[in-house]
This record gives structure tokens, C-alpha cells and sequence, in this order.
């Protein structure tokens, strides 16, 4: 999970990821922010996010989409 | 017949069509009798707060119903809303609610200095509310005031009537052939006119609204085509791009509930118009020509034999065409030999620009609202562009003038000059960058997070590319095509 988070903050180094729960409906993380994120995990996880799974809910907390992605692991 | 409102088309579908959806979004919907009731009752929420009728009210917007209700709800009222964009910090709000001169904001967060309350705190009053009686807007009544970049790039308020909205919304129904059933998917951000008038235009026809935030979140658009039945999106190239991207061809499985994909604030990459078009043959494809100040003036299917170069369609129903020479005069036998200047007319021209007489002046003559377009009409009566010119950077259908950004980052030490510009970009059509003088000083970081606290996020530069001097006339304007041109061999370089 640390890791995990490590990734994303170097995505987004102002957000707290441990903490915050409401990512997307809060604001603090964007379009741009969710198609570098997918990427990333493309890439580090060798997962790939079904286009279905690209839902707010999924991104909303570090914690569900680190769950998501072990899911697909 | 053309009702003054579009107040008015909810009110009476709430009556014609109680129980049809209007406005959807993934896990909330209201039907036409439900929307109407949410509305009058928040409209007696926004009395109890001493919102009044002319009141300016700022209002952030978030692709939600329930940013529909409120905004109806100002309207209702008599109040004139003005959207702006939810990723708005306090300090800007509080700029536009200058520039308009405000009497309220409505936002989710804590903006000082101005009356404010919060969307949410608001909205949770309106069960319990009385559904308010008033009368409704006349045609001639402000209906709000959109803030954009517009054509020149200098932000402005256009100033639009109730008459405004429900002509423009014809001009999208009529144009795209919109069937009485019509179910549309709306990504694109409600505080823009791309965004408002396709909404508009679906509730003038008493067709269903979806809303997504932006096209990221690719999930929310496959549920929402099983659940509500799609039949048309509104999309800029750059959701596209997305939807391509996430998600493959799987579009095309839609094929045969879909009738029509709009396009708006950017030009389609022609690769993506050609992967469209295999994937749902049958599809038609809109693109509109428009803008804040005259929406939707012309229509093209370009999956149509219209599609040829240049051509932006055809004048809409209720767009009036002229073409002007460089002072406004009207000219005569325009033709491919001898275009001029584009000037576009009717019930679909603003109002003004608020607060700017000189700008609406220049910018409007004998009520048309003049173009920096060249172009002529064809024999078949289609609108052929020959050429524009204007430096606006086009980032996934925000409109930036590059002189704002740079006059802002020219404040910063650690640089001598610099020059905004843009680069193509397969997702977003064009991705803003920036060509930099640097000082002994510099720091890129420092720079990025000086940037960052004075513009909106999507205004800033995302890739930085450095040179000893910005090309300039003698007069010392920018030479913006020389500008792309060191950006271009920096790219094929490696350099960045």
C-alpha cells in the first residue's frame, strides 16, 4: 500500500492520499490526474483498469483503488 | 410555436409529460414533474435567503442536477446567474464577481468579502421547502451572463436573453434532427455554451439529459447507455480521444441505438473522424460553428458529402448570415473569388458584453456579431471558410489567450521573456506549452508553483521549452508561427 500511495503521490504531490477519501468528488484529483493514474498502473502493476471499473467510487480513496487493482491482480 | 423561456418548456412538459426523465445522472434522475417541483421549491429556498429578482448571482458549477435545479431556480426568480468553472479558486470567483458585479456567490467553499452561501447547505433546505409561485421570465429578460475567452481571448461577460437560450436551443434541435425521444449524454462542463445549450436544446425538445463529469471516468458512460438508452452525446475531440483511449472501439457496439454524436469546441482530428465513422457507419456527425456571443450559427454533418474542406455546414433555422468587410460595412457578392469577413445575425446574437460598450461596439454591428472568419456561402447555399486568424491556444475545448498567461508569468524574477503557445496533442487536440528566456535564477519549480497560484490549473503550461530569445517585430509583437517553429525542432530534438 505504501507504494502504492508513493505512486500516486508522484502523480499528485500535494494531495494527502492517506487520508483523503472523497479524491474525485472533492475535487482534488482531475481528468488528467485519473488518465495518469491508469497509465501508471499500466505500467507498474501490469494491470489493466476495465473500462468499466473507471468510476468515480474507484477512484474516490487510495484504498479503493489499490483494492481494485489487487482484485485484478 | 416558440415559447419565451426555457423555463417555460420545463413547466409545460411537467405538465405534457409528467413522468419522462429530464435530467439524469448515474444514480439520481428527475422526471419533467419532479424537476419543476425541485425547482420552484429551491426557488423559495433562494427568497428565504433574500436572493432577489436583477440580483447578479456567481454561481460554481458542477455537472450535476442539482446544479441544474439551482440555476433554474436563479432564473426563476429573476435573478441572473453567472456560471463559472467549479475548479475555480475563492480569489478568482471573487475577480468575476467583480467584473460582473455580483451581488451573491454560490459555491462549495468559503469565499470572503461578498455575500456567499453553499450549494450544498442550500440545496438540503429544499425538501422541506413550499414550491414557490411566480411568474415566468419574459423573452426580452436577461437570462444570465457566460463568462469566456471568446474569439479576441480577453475575458468578458456575454450578456444573453431567455430569447438567446431558446433560439440557440432551436438552431442544436433542428439542426441535429432531434428525435422527440431523444436521450443525450452530456460530459461537457454546464458553465460553458457547449455544454448549456446542448442541455437547453434537449429540454426544448422534452428530450432526457445524462450528465458526466468530463469523459475520465469512461465507466459512468457505458452504465449510463444501458441504463437510460443514449441515443446522442455531445462531445469535444478531447472526450473522444478519452473514450477511443479507455476504451477501444467499444463505442461502436452502440451503433444501432445511437443517431447522432455533436461535436463542439475544437476541430476533430480527422483520424478520429475516420475511426468514428468505420465503427457506426450510419452515424451522424455534427460538428457546430457558433460562438458565447451568436450560438450555433451553422451546422455540418460531416459524415455527409458536405464534409470538403473548409466547409462549416449550413446556417442553422434561426441564424441570419452576413458578410462584412473590416468596418462592419455590409458586403455583396461574396464568392469563392472575393470571401469576406463572417458576420452571423438574428434572435441568436447577445444582448451585449456586460459593462464593455466599446468591445460589444466593435465587436457587434447593425445586430450581428462580426467574425475574424473569411469565408463565402457555395452554390448549395453551405458556409466555406478560407481563413482565420487569431492565437488562441485550444486545450481540449478551453479557449486560452496566450497574452494573459504570458503578461502573468512575465511577473516572475527568474525569467527575462517568454511566449504561450501549443503543440497538437492526440488527446486534447492541442497541449499548452511555454517558450522560456531563463535567468541565471531560475527555478523550474519556483516558476511552475508561481504559475500555479495565479492561473486556473488548466491554464497552465504543460510542457516548458527554452530558447535566448523570443521572436518579435520590430514593433515588438509576437511572431507566434516562428515561436511553434522552435518549439517544433525542440520536440524533434529531444529537447524539453
Amino acid at each position: 500500500m505504501e507504494e502504492f500511495i508513493s505512486m500516486l503521490k508522484g502523480i499528485k504531490p500535494n494531495v494527502d492520499f492517506e487520508k483523503e477519501e472523497a479524491l474525485v468528488d472533492d475535487g482534488l484529483i482531475e481528468s488528467l490526474d485519473i488518465i495518469s493514474i491508469i497509465s501508471e498502473i499500466s505500467d507498474k502493476y501490469g494491470v489493466q483498469i476495465p473500462s468499466d471499473e473507471i468510476i468515480p467510487e474507484n477512484f474516490n480513496s487510495a484504498k479503493a483503488l489499490y483494492e481494485l487493482v489487487q482484485d485484478l491482480m | 410555436m416558440r415559447k419565451d423561456s426555457i423555463l417555460h418548456y420545463i413547466r409545460d412538459y411537467a405538465q405534457t409529460q409528467p413522468d419522462k426523465y429530464a435530467v439524469c445522472e448515474l444514480r439520481k434522475n428527475l422526471t419533467y414533474r419532479e424537476y419543476w417541483e425541485k425547482i420552484r421549491k429551491t426557488a423559495s429556498v433562494l427568497a428565504l435567503h433574500d436572493i432577489k429578482k436583477g440580483m447578479h448571482v456567481v454561481v460554481r458549477c458542477t455537472q450535476t442536477i442539482d446544479y441544474l435545479v439551482l440555476f433554474s431556480a436563479l432564473q426563476y426568480i429573476g435573478a441572473i446567474p453567472i456560471p463559472v468553472e467549479k475548479t475555480l479558486g475563492a480569489d478568482r470567483i471573487m475577480e468575476i464577481a467583480g467584473a460582473v458585479d455580483a451581488d451573491v456567490v454560490i459555491a462549495d467553499e468559503d469565499v470572503a468579502g461578498i455575500r456567499a452561501y453553499k450549494n450544498k447547505e442550500l440545496m438540503k433546505a429544499v425538501p422541506e421547502a413550499d414550491e414557490a409561485e411566480l411568474p415566468l421570465p419574459a423573452a426580452n429578460d436577461l437570462s444570465m451572463i457566460l463568462f469566456t475567452t471568446g474569439t479576441t481571448g480577453k475575458s468578458k461577460g456575454v450578456v444573453l436573453t431567455h430569447l438567446n437560450d431558446v433560439a440557440i436551443a432551436e438552431n442544436v434541435m433542428y439542426g441535429t434532427q432531434m428525435a422527440p425521444d431523444n436521450v443525450e449524454v452530456i460530459p461537457m462542463p454546464l458553465n460553458h455554451a457547449f455544454g448549456m445549450r446542448r442541455y437547453q436544446s434537449d429540454i426544448v425538445n422534452g428530450g432526457t439529459v445524462c450528465l458526466m463529469d468530463g469523459m475520465a471516468f469512461i465507466g459512468t458512460l457505458w452504465k449510463l447507455m444501458e441504463k437510460y438508452r443514449v441515443t446522442s452525446m455531445a462531445l469535444s475531440p478531447a472526450s473522444l480521444g478519452m473514450i477511443f483511449q479507455l476504451s477501444g472501439d467499444r463505442i461502436g457496439e452502440y451503433k444501432d441505438q445511437m443517431h447522432y454524436i455533436q461535436i463542439g469546441s475544437a476541430p476533430l482530428m480527422e483520424a478520429d473522424k475516420q475511426r468514428l465513422i468505420r465503427l457506426m457507419p450510419n452515424l451522424r456527425l455534427y460538428n457546430f460553428y457558433g460562438s458565447s456571443e451568436a450560438g450555433c450559427s451553422c451546422i455540418l454533418d460531416f459524415n455527409s458529402p458536405d464534409n470538403k474542406t473548409g466547409c462549416i455546414g449550413r446556417p442553422t433555422v434561426n441564424s441570419v448570415v452576413r458578410f462584412v468587410d473590416e468596418n462592419g460595412n455590409k458586403v455583396e457578392n461574396v464568392d469563392e473569388e472575393h470571401p469576406a469577413l463572417l458576420a452571423w445575425g438574428g434572435p441568436i446574437v447577445m444582448k451585449e458584453y456586460y459593462k464593455e460598450p466599446e468591445l460589444t461596439a466593435e465587436t457587434m454591428t447593425d445586430g450581428c456579431v462580426m467574425t475574424k472568419d473569411m469565408a463565402y456561402l457555395d452554390e448549395e447555399g453551405r458556409c466555406i471558410l478560407v481563413g482565420r486568424s487569431d492565437d488562441i491556444v485550444n486545450y481540449g475545448g478551453s479557449k486560452i489567450a496566450p497574452a494573459e498567461v504570458e503578461d502573468c508569468a512575465r511577473d516572475y524574477d527568474g525569467i527575462v521573456d517568454c511566449a504561450y503557445s501549443s503543440r497538437p496533442d492526440a488527446i486534447t487536440g492541442e497541449l499548452p506549452v511555454m517558450l522560456v528566456v531563463k535567468k541565471e535564477t531560475y527555478d523550474q519549480a519556483a516558476f511552475e508553483a508561481f504559475l500555479a497560484e495565479r492561473l486556473e490549473s488548466y491554464k497552465m503550461p504543460r510542457e516548458y521549452y527554452f530558447t535566448d530569445s523570443i521572436p518579435k517585430t520590430f514593433k515588438g509583437s509576437l511572431l507566434r508561427k516562428d515561436i511553434k517553429k522552435i518549439i517544433n525542432e525542440q520536440i524533434q530534438g529531444g529537447n524539453q
